[in-house]
């Protein structure tokens, strides 16, 4: 006999005697991110003696939540219309080849969008029904965010490599080419955000808000900017006067443009891209989850977004993906920041100045949005500002301006403040033994959790 | 009675105080856990995934470029030729409220204030064309207009070509009522939309149709059209919500009889 295993004898009956259980993981249950051995340790019940100290406590299986169900059931119905939808472009891309009616570029667009509402829709509604089922989901973790910037480089570098030395292929071969040129730097981000962060969040929620951003916030801006468009349209009619918002030439023009584009679309996207994260806001457990969901469904928008322009390019579309490559840096690092500021206000007790950094982080999404808009009408300026970003410039096939240079210099100045939040965000174990740990725990609780 | 009163006390190893709590020591960390269901997997899967289908659209793309339809290119006889920069007697405007023709320093410059029943073309070459006949044509970018790119190529009095800034194009019909109307239409692929870069047409005119390419490259054909034996061809601008505008360079007619 051990000295730590008294010798006495359970009671024989009538006693209310929790059964013996199985040793309990070590690893903190408490949140992740952090490595939280137990506190309390229980006396290993084994046979043969009286578990007379605080009891193991029971191995819980995860209880369902009606706020989980609530979203998983709303999910199913939402997914199974985007797969619904899903089938309807397929009919409706099949009526127009049998027509015979080319669409251009513009079929990368459905390729985007079968794809999205069918392969996406379809992952979607399989985690959707697992989360009815209260079905665990793994921690999202990406391949090392370099192989997405190799495939984006071989993809750039096949567009040109056909805009100069080929005759253009018909919109149906080349549409999965423009497909990639939008989605390949938006998974470059992506996953360099994610992992940079220490892998904060599971596939299922990370999967959502791609497909809210991409979807949901894209329909509703729509609607919104449609509607804010025509409202204002009106009031130019009755007021500044006559515009072409294709031609700037005179100021009604230009001061409509800037409204839309630098007030009307800043406040509604990024008001609305994190729509998705937002609604999981209750469930959100740290900061960096919160900038995470939110990168990915700015991400989701900007897939959208992007490729809707790319494909309106025609024989330019190389252009057009060269232009926008930074896109996701605008879209992502805006909704990261716009889902982080709500993360605070909503779930930020004991964060100190809570309220100025949930502000803070929506006005900066808002902001960078603004500007970054807005820069594309600073070629208007008359005088020596106006005469430095115009400036023609050819390379490449591209015929550009030197104002190319102003929308790089924001894309480096948005993927600097990216480095900076991710490095501020990401969880930060003390040494390898401890990151083994969490990520053991990361693992552990993201799969009851989710 | 109580059951506990029988059993043996404990033995006495923490400074002979009975009933203390043992000190136990921390049950060893169990192995990590399976990573069955952790989706250790999935990056390796994404990584395979992405390179295939990337090599997939990109060999796609260089076979869908070998695949593109060249357009035919010059036979016959050139009937009419210029850069359309100067006026060599050739043309004739028909101007009215709605719409306007001028030769600039840049080219032949066609305006449409608004669409208006029987549009004709503003710029009309004087020549009668025996069919079948080659026609090309360059139009200008957006970028040194000032309205909107909205380019007509009229192949007879009653059928016409139009395309805009963004590429999208329709082959069109007039009707007795005067409305245009279209026949089929679509986007051309080969269409310079950048706004900086100037695209080619070229219509090959058959006596029952015609067909027509872009830079390069044909986009779209039709028949079932009835040319007669001759036409008049035109260029001009069509009016939408805003004017318009198209601005053409280097017009030449080959006569393939």
């Amino acid at each position: 006999m051990t000295p730590h295993q008294p010798d006495f004898q359970p009671p024989a009956s009538g006693q209310n005697t929790p059964a013996p259980q199985p040793g309990y993981p070590v690893y903190g249950q408490g949140g992740y991110g952090v490595y939280q051995p137990q506190q309390q340790y229980y006396y290993p019940a084994q046979g043969g003696y009286y578990p007379m100290y605080p009891p193991p406590q029971m191995s819980q299986k995860p209880q369902r939540s009606a706020y989980r169900l609530t979203l998983g059931i709303i999910s199913v119905i939402a997914l199974s219309l985007l797969l619904l939808g899903g089938f309807v472009f397929v009919a409706i891309s099949g009526l127009d080849y049998l027509t015979g009616s080319p669409l251009g570029s513009a079929v990368a667009l459905f390729v985007l969008l079968i794809t999205a509402m069918l392969g996406g829709g379809g992952v979607g509604l399989y985690f959707a029904i697992r989360a009815i089922a209260n079905k665990s989901s793994a921690a999202a973790r990406f391949p090392p965010f370099y192989i997405f910037a190799a495939l984006t480089v071989a993809v750039f570098a096949a567009g040109f490599a056909i805009k100069l030395t080929a005759l253009p292929p018909s919109g149906i071969t080349v549409s999965l080419l423009i497909v990639l040129s939008g989605v390949m730097p938006a998974l470059t981000i992506l996953a360099f955000t994610v992992n940079r962060l220490g892998n904060p969040t599971t596939w299922r929620r990370l999967w959502m808000s791609l497909l809210s951003g991409m979807f949901l916030a894209t329909l509703i801006a729509l609607i919104l900017e449609l509607t804010a468009s025509v409202v204002l349209a009106i009031w130019f009619a009755n007021g500044p006067g006559a515009f072409n918002s294709n031609i700037l030439n005179n100021s009604s023009s230009v001061l409509f443009t800037l409204l839309i584009i630098s007030v009307v679309a800043p406040l509604v996207e990024e008001g609305f891209k994190p729509i998705g994260p937002v609604i999981l806001i209750g469930r959100i457990r740290t900061p960096a989850e919160a900038f995470a969901l939110g990168l990915a469904s700015g991400i989701g928008f900007n897939i959208f977004e992007t490729i809707g322009y790319i494909s309106s390019g025609q024989a330019d579309w190389i252009q057009v993906a060269f232009e926008r490559v930074g896109a996701g840096l605008l879209h992502g690092v805006g909704a990261g920041m716009a889902t982080l500021g709500w993360y605070y206000i909503f779930r930020g007790k004991g964060v100190r100045l809570r309220a100025l950094k949930g502000i803070g982080a929506i006005l900066y999404a808002i902001m960078q949005h603004a500007l970054f808009n807005g820069s594309n009408l600073l070629g208007l300026v008359p005088g020596p500002i106006g005469n430095a970003l115009n400036y023609p410039i050819y390379f490449l096939g591209m015929y550009e301006t030197t104002q190319i240079f102003l929308f790089f210099g924001i894309y480096i100045l948005i993927a600097f403040m990216l480095l900076k939040m991710t490095g501020a965000l990401r969880l930060k174990p003390t040494n390898k033994t401890a990151e083994n740990a969490q990520i053991s725990a990361e693992s552990s609780i993201l799969t009851r959790n989710a | 009675m109580n059951n506990y009163t029988q059993q043996q006390p404990y033995p006495q190893t923490y400074g002979g105080q009975p009933y203390m709590m043992p000190r136990i020591q921390r049950p060893p960390a169990p192995p990590a856990e399976s990573p069955a269901g952790s989706g250790k997997h999935i990056p390796l899967i994404l990584t395979i995934i992405s390179i295939t289908v990337t090599i997939a659209a990109i060999a796609l793309a260089m076979y869908g470029s070998s695949l593109a339809p060249a357009a035919p290119s010059v036979t016959g006889t050139q009937i009419y030729s210029s850069s359309l920069l100067v006026n060599d007697g050739a043309w004739n405007f028909h101007s009215t409220q709605y719409s306007q023709c001028a030769f600039t320093s840049q080219g032949l410059d066609s305006i449409m204030q608004q669409t208006a029943p029987f549009d004709m073309a503003s710029c009309n070459l004087t020549m009668t064309i025996s069919l079948p006949y080659q026609l090309r044509v360059t139009v200008q970018p957006q970028n040194i207009l000032s309205n909107s790119l909205e380019a007509a190529v009229y192949l007879s009095q009653n059928i016409r070509f139009v395309i805009s800034a963004q590429g999208t194009y329709d082959i069109e019909g007039l009707t007795n009522k005067g409305n245009w109307v279209s026949f089929q239409g679509g986007t051309s692929i080969q269409w310079h939309t950048s706004g900086a870069q100037a695209n080619s047409l070229q219509f090959d005119v058959s006596s029952n149709g015609f067909s027509v390419a872009t830079n390069g490259v044909i986009t779209d054909q039709i028949t079932g059209l009835n040319f007669g034996g001759t036409s008049n061809v035109g260029l001009g601008a069509v009016a939408g919500v805003n004017p318009s505008e198209a601005l053409f360079t280097d017009f030449a007619v080959y006569s393939q009889n």
